[in-house]
């Protein structure tokens, strides 16, 4: 091996702790990376999967208003598709569906049951599109279609709910319509993969009487010929940055009279995937974050080193060895490191990627109806993706510091080190602020909100040294009459700089984003609290079973003399303008309140048109004024959005509507707010509860408020965690600047001990510095913190998500940061100081005579 | 008598061995008397001193200061108090100065006596770097100084106190000799004015000629 090397990696293991704590820095980055790649592939395959066994080879569906449409459409389709119309030349097979989720239960009262998605399908007409449905000369198939009742479930769910998937039994089927069984005949396999959510397949008349839609279908499915497939580059981009080049939804929609319209499947599925990945792309913007602290560490670690040894490279230099061949060497250390880390963190991404999948998967769940696989796909991409980064991200953080290995001439001194880094300072920060500003650009989306803040948080890591000297010779001022131990401990804070800078960066950085993701979290929660307020002011609830257009006669002969006012919703599915929505018909009796509490954005909910969500609002481009084409029966009604109004739900836009614009001819899931109870509560409770039909259920809003909040706090739980994660890297790293620090000064504190100084004095000036430290951190953090928040809530969840939220600043927030980060610097200094406590005055001076 | 060390032996462990250092080593010292050491590297000539200021603690054998009116056996003394002693009444002067590089000259000789609780420290550090003639650069950081002046900032600095011995460790090893010659001088003249003991660490024959007392201590086995 080259001897220069050599010397190199000897200096590498001499200081092995240093080397240690570096690679622990790179390994926990590309950990994170790997484990939220991972867990977005797993949870991203597990959307496709679900897809593929709903949808199979089908292209496009032929779908009614509110998403149901009469059985008597598909023989007629079908005989036009065999006569040759020209709509459907390129048309290989087409089948009649009718889907619901349902819940499955081993008895009628039992408490445990099973989310499953119910597929009714006409297994002759179906042949060939879905693996998942038997052939029609199956024995399975004909089964399903001479016996009434009969259903096929998948093995995972069957022996989740403990029932032999090899033997036929009863079950029972939960759906809108009530609680019906069914005979489960056999048994199939949804592979490796096993989805959250299970599978049962019926015949469609079976599907029709569980679901009490006889005479309707959901949707007939089509087979087009596929379009050419997407551009390699394309499907590589989207592999190695997923969420970033989500194409927009091509609006293929075709009218095909009579009430009747053709979309796309792949149009319906990129509508979740593209809500679906705003929401991974964040993830996977908190676990660069992690990548980014780790990589303050190397920068500190390897700047350190250099420092160290700047006589060796001084000796070097005077021998004849070139500026370029010190660089290379240093860059080869960090290329030894950053392999390193790489491996470690590689089997730590995979450990911690099976914890994250949960979280994920969880939160996917709640945000979007989606299911998680369980398990982590054994795919390549995401590993070489994180070990590239991280070699990468190394040697980028190593670059300064080999620079100014470079630069150091043969008498070991410096060469204008100080003013180069000065002035380079200065460029990078204005090319930051510049590169923040352009990515606020809103053809950039989301996205570039997520690199403005990274811009802002590496804007912090450049400033903090600058700031962290500034408040330092501030106090010096100040404390100018104080006590020499005082003044020792600000100058030696001060002059530690170049090597504790780069770990307070790495400090300010998480808790700049703690901070910031903080602050969203808290007008989040706050304006998603006076909206569920609001939304389920009514004391009671009482959701109806089974599919109605009218409020049950019994209940409406009731109210008048059990409350006072209250709101009757009848809500389908639809589509308006190519997006998925939900619209509500509404009708409003007595004294309720004013725009139904809605938290109105703009204008107001009005008798003759229709009011919208605000996320539907940005997603269509209209507001207040605009006219909106809504799909009733047989046709479409041009409407005016008469106002905009706060929704925080991540799922298809809402539509509302007053009864008398539309005629109630759709039927759809329906549900009653009661306004102002009369008498007693429990009284209203049983008068309902006797006079509702079968299934109803009667809610307070105490209980819904309960379960509204909880989903919020799981959704958040998975960016804690990650948090989290770069927070303790951060901590780490200010452990390992104040552990070479105080290393660097036990010379010095040997001298001190020996001219007298007691043993607490050293302690007590490492803990001080840690202290000042952190609290100069948080300080620089909080403003930036805000600047994150400002960002976070002003771009990137209007861009992403359509919300705008009520800003919040609690205290305790700033207080809480503070604490975190005071106690992260003593924790970080209590090694190096009980150390420098434990040892003796002798043992301090031996290593001052090797010193020197 | 100012210090008497009595019978002391110490030995280090290396690589499983217990490698004797100092063995059967006496010696006394009065005020305001100036007592050489001397020897080879590896004589044990620095674990002497630090026995001497209770940086260390001997195996066997007794060291004994009498100061300020009491007696100081350092082995039966706890840390703190050796340190409290060490701070009040030795000074100190390194080879390698060992100055604080982040305290002014001014500051680093007015440590000791803002440590021990002294009156106007830096009016009297003032006045000591003033007579060492550095009276113009007590602002001067001590990456700034030339060896010479360093050293006399570090002598500054054991005397600020007023302490009753100046231990000295190869004070001019780390100077050429007209500038180590010269400052030495210095030392010397203010101790003699001041009637300090000084115990001088040195394998320099001229430096070591003219004490008061000489110890030669012996080859490491």
């Amino acid at each position: 091996m080259n001897l220069l090397l050599r010397s190199h990696l000897r200096h590498l293991w001499r200081d092995r702790w240093q080397t240690l704590l570096a690679v622990f820095g790179i390994a926990i980055g590309v950990a994170v990376v790997l484990a939220v790649d991972l867990a977005n592939a797993a949870s991203r395959e597990a959307m496709r999967v679900a897809t593929q066994q709903l949808d199979g080879s089908a292209t496009h569906a032929i779908t009614g208003a509110g998403e149901r449409l009469a059985e008597s459409a598909y023989p007629a389709l079908r005989l036009s598709w065999r006569q040759g119309d020209e709509r459907f030349a390129d048309v290989r097979a087409m089948a009649p569906v009718v889907t619901a989720e349902v819940r499955l239960a081993r008895a009628p009262e039992e408490g445990e049951v099973w989310p499953m998605q119910l597929l009714g399908v006409d297994p002759v007409a179906d042949a060939g599109m879905r693996a998942t449905v038997p052939g029609p000369a199956s024995g399975a198939a004909g089964r399903l279609i001479s016996e009434p009742g009969t259903v096929l479930v998948d093995v995972a769910s069957l022996r989740r709910l403990g029932i032999d998937p090899d033997a036929e039994a009863t079950l029972w089927v939960r759906s809108a319509a009530g609680i019906r069984p069914v005979r489960m005949i056999a048994s199939f396999s949804l592979g490796e993969r096993a989805l959250g959510q299970g599978l049962m397949i019926a015949d469609i008349a079976t599907a029709q009487e569980l679901l009490d839609r006889v005479g309707w279908l959901s949707r007939i499915d089509l087979e087009r010929q596929r379009a050419a497939p997407a551009a390699g580059w394309a499907v590589l981009l989207e592999r190695l940055f997923p969420g970033l080049v989500i194409p927009p939804p091509a609006s293929d929609e075709r009218d095909l009279g009579g009430g009747l319209r053709e979309v796309s499947l792949a149009e319906q599925a990129a509508d979740t995937r593209a809500l679906a990945a705003s929401f991974q792309l964040n993830l996977a913007a908190l676990g660069l974050l992690a990548l980014l602290v780790g990589l303050f560490l190397v920068h500190g670690a390897l700047t350190h080193a250099v420092m160290r040894r700047a006589r060796s490279f001084g000796r070097l230099r005077a021998l004849g060895v070139q500026a370029a061949e010190i660089h290379r060497m240093v860059l080869a250390e960090a290329a030894v490191m950053g392999v390193l880390g790489v491996l470690a963190g590689l089997v730590i991404g995979r450990w911690l990627a099976r914890a994250l999948l949960l979280l994920v998967a969880g939160t996917l769940e709640n945000l979007y109806g989606q299911v998680a696989v369980a398990a982590l796909a054994p795919d390549p991409v995401p590993m070489v993706k994180a070990a590239s980064v991280g070699i990468m991200a190394t040697l980028l953080a190593a670059l300064p510091a080999a620079s100014r290995a470079s630069q150091v001439a043969p008498n070991g001194r410096s060469l204008g080190v100080q003013r180069a880094d000065a002035s380079r300072r200065a460029a990078l920060i204005a090319l930051l602020i510049v590169a923040g500003a352009a990515a606020l650009h809103p053809r950039l989306g989301y996205a570039g909100g997520l690199l403005a803040v990274g811009a802002v948080l590496l804007t912090a890591a450049v400033l903090t040294p600058a700031w962290m000297r500034t408040c330092l010779r501030l106090l010096l001022d100040v404390l100018k009459l104080a006590p020499l131990q005082v003044r020792l401990l600000l100058r030696d804070s001060e002059r530690g700089l170049l090597r504790s800078g780069v770990a307070a960066s790495a400090l300010v950085i998480a808790m700049a984003t703690a901070l910031g993701m903080g602050l969203m979290v808290e007008s989040f929660r706050s304006s998603v609290d006076r909206w569920l307020d609001a939304r389920l002011a009514a004391p009671l609830h009482l959701q109806f079973a089974g599919e109605h257009r009218e409020l049950p006669e019994a209940v409406a002969d009731l109210l008048p003399q059990t409350v006072r006012g209250h709101v009757f919703r009848v809500t389908w599915s639809d589509r308006v303008g190519g997006q998925p929505v939900r619209v509500s018909r509404i009708s409003v009796t007595g004294e309720v309140p004013e725009d139904l509490g809605l938290a109105m954005v703009a204008g107001r909910f009005g008798p003759q048109g229709v009011a919208i969500s605000e996320p539907l609002s940005r997603r269509l481009q209209k507001s207040v004024g605009a006219t909106l084409s809504l799909p009733v029966a047989g046709g479409a009604l041009e409407l005016p959005i008469t106002g905009v109004f706060r929704e925080y739900g991540a799922g298809p836009g809402l539509i509302l509507v007053a009864d008398g614009v539309v005629a109630p001819l759709l039927a759809g899931s329906a549900a009653l707010e009661l306004h102002g109870p009369r008498g007693d509560l429990d009284g209203v409770v049983k008068a309902l509860a006797a006079a509702a039909p079968e299934g109803a259920r009667i809610r307070h809003n105490e209980e819904l408020l309960a379960l509204a909040r909880g989903v919020f706090d799981r959704t958040f739980r998975v960016t804690s965690v990650l948090q989290a994660i770069a927070g303790a890297v951060a901590a780490f790293g200010l452990f390992a600047a104040l552990t070479a620090l105080g290393l660097e000064r036990r010379t010095q504190y040997g001298v001190l001990r020996t001219l007298g100084v007691d043993r607490r004095t050293p302690v007590l000036q490492n803990l001080g510095e840690a202290l000042l430290l952190a609290a100069a951190a948080v300080l620089l953090a909080m403003p930036l913190g805000v600047g994150v928040a400002v960002i976070l809530i002003e771009v990137v969840n209007v861009r992403a998500f359509g919300w705008s939220l009520d800003w919040q600043f609690p205290p305790w927030l700033f207080l809480q940061a503070l604490l975190i980060s005071l106690l992260a610097g003593l924790l970080a200094a209590a090694l190096p100081a009980w150390s420098l406590y434990r040892a003796t005055p002798a043992a301090l001076m031996q290593e001052v005579r090797a010193d020197a | 008598m100012l210090l008497e060390v009595q019978a002391v032996a110490r030995a280090f462990a290396q690589g499983g061995r217990r490698i004797p250092v100092l063995e059967q080593v006496s010696l006394e010292l009065a005020a305001g008397q100036r007592l050489t050491i001397t020897g080879r590297s590896g004589s044990g000539k620095s674990t002497l001193l630090n026995l001497m200021a209770g940086l260390d603690l001997p195996d066997a054998g007794r060291i004994i200061w009498q100061v300020a009116g009491r007696s100081w056996n350092l082995a039966e003394l706890d840390e703190t108090t050796r340190t409290a002693f060490r701070r009040r009444h030795l000074g100190f002067v390194f080879q390698f100065f060992n100055l604080v590089p982040t305290l002014t000259a001014l500051e680093n000789v007015a440590l000791l006596a803002e440590l021990n609780g002294l009156d106007d420290p830096f009016g009297r550090a003032r006045w000591r770097l003033q007579r060492l003639g550095l009276g113009d650069r007590e602002d001067a950081f001590p990456d700034t100084l030339s060896g010479g002046e360093q050293q006399r900032v570090a002598i500054a600095r054991a005397l600020v106190h007023e302490p009753a011995v100046i231990l000295a460790d190869e004070p001019t090893g780390n100077l050429d000799r007209e500038t180590g010659d010269a400052v030495f001088a210095q030392l010397l003249e203010v101790l003699a004015e001041e009637d300090r003991a000084l115990v001088l660490v040195t394998h320099d024959p001229e430096l070591a000629a003219g004490g008061d007392a000489e110890l030669a201590l012996g080859r490491t086995p």
